[in-house]
């Protein structure tokens, strides 16, 4: 897997779980999460968004703000955030997440799962 | 749904793990994933557990996150006879665990529904005390599936 879709996944990961944290619904489940610990983590998330290429950066940031998340996994063949269809030619490929691609319809990062 | 999320085939009877990592290595073993999907999944669930610990008390755990690398929901169910050192909130060891993963945008809020109800469960199945007790793999599924339908 290409380096910086690795930190992408990352990214992502960190910033559902920073989500979850902050949210009514989450919360009300009883799950300890400590302060200073999102803090911590908040901080870590920095560090490997630093570590990104700054053009790639910006546009994850820009598709989270429009999507809420800046990759989404490709499963069979689907875009799940869009739901388009990757024709099979294109599925079938076998250098996939070797570079950072993006959905034609909807524009977002993906991994191939 | 968490009905349909136990599965044989997840559940892990007799967990060797004697750490926090190892049992959640363990864990995700049944989850059949490929070298580089199981390392990132590994990563999410220790910084989740990093912000809080999801031993809940009363010997359960419940490690959890979502992941671009899923591509779907995921339950495994594990038992450890001796206990587990997990830092759970009342410091006890953890015996029983339920480790859920999820893909980043599964539909709505699905994924919280379901952890729902597996602390439900969860704490069903404290209520019974009976979970360390089932004579073979096969009674401790059917347990697991009885508690399941209760929630
Ligand atoms: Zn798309």
């Amino acid at each position: 897997m290409d380096d910086v879709i690795e930190k992408l996944i990352a990214l992502n990961d960190i910033d559902a779980m920073l989500k979850d944290a902050e949210s009514e619904e989450y919360r009300s489940l009883g799950f300890e999460t400590k302060e200073e610990c999102i803090e911590k983590l908040k901080k870590m998330r920095e560090e490997i968004a630093s570590s990104i290429p700054r053009q790639v950066v910006k546009r994850y940031e820009k598709l989270r703000r429009k999507y809420g998340r800046g990759i989404a996994p490709v499963v069979n063949s689907v875009c799940t955030n869009c739901f388009m269809q990757f024709p099979t030619e294109v599925a079938s490929r076998t250098d996939k997440n070797q570079k950072v691609e993006f959905c034609p319809n909807c524009g977002i990062i993906i991994y191939w799962t | 749904m968490i009905g349909e999320l136990l599965k044989k085939d997840r559940i892990i009877y007799n967990m060797k793990a004697k750490s926090k990592d190892e049992a959640l290595k363990e864990l995700i073993e049944p989850l059949n994933l490929s070298d580089e999907r199981r390392k990132v999944v590994l990563e999410a669930l220790r910084k989740r557990e990093a912000i809080g610990s999801t031993g809940i008390g009363h010997g359960i755990a419940i490690p959890h996150t979502r992941s671009v690398v899923l591509d779907s929901v995921a339950l495994v169910v594990g038992r450890s006879k001796e206990g587990v050192d997990f830092d759970a909130l009342d410091g006890k060891p953890v015996h029983l665990f339920f480790l859920l993963v999820a893909p980043p945008n599964d539909p709505g809020t699905k994924y919280l529904i379901t952890l729902g109800e597996v602390a439900r469960m969860a704490k069903k199945l404290i209520e019974k005390d009976e979970y360390l007790k089932t004579a073979d793999e096969e009674a401790f599924f059917k347990l697991l599936k009885e508690v399941a339908g209760e929630v």
